[in-house]
């Protein structure tokens, strides 16, 4: 438990619309998770449930090896956390936001929180309501990233950033990476700022995770095989296959367990494998909220 | 909590207010001033205008303090410090009283002291701490609500209530028995049923501040 | 130390690969020399802005091939070996000619004609060295 960044164990959450239903995620120290999952599936209450800011019905949530909600401030200590519907104070500056922060945390690195103004290009003597939405996002996770925390939890720190502060924001991201004893939760959309920085990935669908695992592990058991069968060849049903498109002679299968077995198996059925091809997170992400959704209703 | 920590709590929350807070010192002083000038005419207008500072700190303090932090979305900006729900209640109790009690403490030891050293007019001494208690009442009151229900919309309603009641409580305070007499009177007078409309009025922000603390600590969903 | 690396998002394959293939280019080419110690992988992750399992699978890979060496608790050194830049581009000539020859089989051509393009190909590429002589 020691070396574990955050734990939830059997958590669940009941709306009158929504439920979270037995949620178990672990994070080791040391890693960076990417939270995705529709809009919906409850990537922002697992979030809340995590930082104590709601109280889970049933199961175990431990932040830094702080049982939450009951020890959520001496947890909060060492987190930094930043949400897309969390807002600074307008009329104030962001320098009074600095100051303010680096007045309740001795952690707080001001020689680094310069830096990040300039690499964020943001004006700390500017009030908070003349910020566009852009920098209103980078400012609050300039407050977060100054201080260095332990753990961050951020939930979608990219989403309504122009491309220059996204690959601001993933490179300071990357840099907390640099310490081995710091981790790293976020939520996102976008899809390839996930893949690209994380070392795990978690799948949420309507309140229940799909999938959690190492994302290489996870990208490699994801193919899309694509075939095309002679005159005469029917398409065989192999295991491992969770989808297949097929217009007259050419067909689409995609797996999730690829082990490389699967092209060789469809060449002794006589169907000539044209490519076996890697699926972008985009594209596995899609699939798999399609099946686990016909799964549901199966 | 460490004291640290409560102290810039309740300082961000008077940044924030700062504007309002300066306004109503100053207002609160004005309406003082005017009260010196020793006519009958001055001596209303200015009790009536220190009545309205003290109900306008009341009202705005607990909506700029509480129901805008929520409105605004900077609650969860708040939550992300290392404090508790019970610790953040703390807080905005105590940035809301500390605000509002010594501004009203001297609104009202102005008035009551202008009162006694004008003369004969001892006897509305006491009505006059009743009415003063009340904004003071309706501020607590108003308090709890904002934090323990969360919405916008129930505080106006609350704010409404009480200023609608103000006109009604004066109409109940001069009907009972002997007070029109006692107000007359040089002296104050303390009588049975002052002293109690006055305990009342103490218990219930007493009250108001218990039950804040008490459906806080129940709730499940704070952000 | 600064790899250098740059990645490429448009670039279909996986990401772990094309460090591979741009490690083993350096080692090739002679930039990096055996012994030469490899960026330690949360460097090379932080460098690179990726994910720290990315680096380790594309080290722990090249260890594999033999192309790098850890050695515990220190890191990874290019490995020794006097041919290995000719290993590497051996090892890639192999993985090319494989493909060759799957390409071939998809097209439906004889083993005959699939040489027979080999050699086109050879000429094809040698000739304008003979214009010039």
């Amino acid at each position: 438990m020691s070396d574990l960044a955050l734990r939830l164990d059997g958590v669940n959450k009941r709306y009158r619309f929504f439920e979270l239903h037995d949620i178990h995620l672990e994070l080791p120290l040391g890693r960076i998770m990417g939270f995705i999952g529709p809009n919906g599936a409850g990537k922002s209450t697992t979030i809340r449930i995590l930082m104590g800011l709601v109280h889970q019905e049933g199961g175990e949530v431990f932040v830094l090896g702080h049982r939450m909600p009951d020890q959520q401030a001496a947890a909060k200590w060492d987190v930094g956390f930043a949400s897309e519907d969390m807002r600074l104070y307008d009329s104030a500056t962001l320098d009074w936001h600095m100051r303010f922060i680096r007045s309740i945390f001795s952690t707080w690195d001001h020689a680094y929180a310069q830096v990040l103004l300039k690499r964020f290009d943001l004006k700390p003597e500017q009030r908070i309501k003349g910020l566009s939405h852009g920098q209103r996002v980078k400012a609050a996770l300039l407050l977060v990233l100054a201080r260095r925390p332990r753990l961050l939890v951020l939930d979608e720190p990219t989403t309504g950033l122009d491309p220059v502060a996204r690959h601001e924001v993933l490179r300071e991201l990357t840099d907390v990476m640099g310490d081995e004893r710091r981790s790293v939760l976020f939520s996102s959309h976008n899809t390839q700022d996930v893949e690209q920085i994380s070392d795990q990935i978690t799948f949420i669908d309507r309140g229940h995770i799909i999938d959690s695992r190492d994302k290489e592990t996870f990208m490699d058991r994801w193919r899309r095989i694509r075939v095309e069968l002679p005159s005469g060849v029917q398409l065989p049903a192999l295991s491992g296959v969770i989808d297949i498109k097929q217009t007259g002679r050419l067909a689409v299968a995609t797996t999730n367990t690829y082990d490389g077995v699967l092209p060789r198996a469809y060449e002794a059925a006589g169907v000539r494998v044209q490519a076996v091809e890697h699926m972008t997170l985009e594209e596995i992400f899609v699939q798999n909220v399609q099946c686990s959704r016909e799964a549901g209703q199966a | 909590m460490n004291r640290a920590l409560l102290s810039r709590l309740i300082l961000k929350d008077w940044y924030l207010a700062r504007a309002t807070l300066a306004l109503v010192a100053a207002a609160g002083c004005a309406s003082i001033g005017v009260l010196y000038l020793r006519s009958e005419a001055t001596g209303f207008i200015g009790l009536t205008a220190a009545f309205i500072v003290t109900i306008l700190l009341g009202v705005s303090l607990p909506m700029l303090t509480i129901v805008n932090e929520r409105k605004r979305q900077n609650l969860a900006f708040v939550m992300s410090l290392p404090i508790s729900p019970m610790e953040y209640t703390t807080a905005k109790i105590l940035s809301n009283v500390l605000a509002f009690f010594p501004i009203w403490l001297a609104i009202t030891a102005g008035v009551l002291w202008t009162i006694a050293t004008a003369g004969s007019y001892g006897g509305i001494i006491p009505v006059t701490l009743v009415l003063a208690l009340t904004p003071f009442v309706a501020f607590c009151v108003l308090v709890a609500v904002a934090i323990v229900l969360e919405s916008e919309l129930v505080a106006i309603i609350t704010m409404g209530a009480f200023n609608v009641s103000y006109s009604f409580y004066w109409f109940f305070l001069v009907r009972i028995p002997g007070l029109q007499q006692e107000m007359k009177s040089p002296v104050a007078i303390w009588s049975r049923p002052i002293l109690s409309i006055i305990a009342a009025e103490i218990a219930i922000i007493v009250v108001a501040v218990g039950l804040t603390f008490f459906f806080q600590s129940r709730k499940r969903d704070f952000v | 130390m600064l790899s250098g690396i740059v990645l490429s998002h448009a670039d279909g394959r996986p990401m772990y690969l094309q460090i591979m293939e741009q490690i083993r280019q350096r080692i090739a080419v002679g930039d990096w020399p055996a012994g030469q110690p490899l960026p330690s992988i949360r460097q090379m992750a932080t460098d690179l802005q990726i994910s720290v399992i990315t680096v380790k699978r594309a080290y722990f890979e090249l260890e594999r091939e033999g192309v790098i060496a850890t050695q515990q608790g220190k890191g990874s050194v290019v490995a020794d070996g006097a041919d290995l830049g000719a290993r590497i581009y051996e090892q890639d000539l192999a993985r090319h000619l494989e493909q060759v020859v799957r390409l071939g089989a998809l097209l439906g051509l004889t083993p005959m004609e699939i040489q027979s393009r080999l050699r086109e190909t050879l000429e094809r590429l040698a000739a304008p060295e003979k214009d010039r002589t």
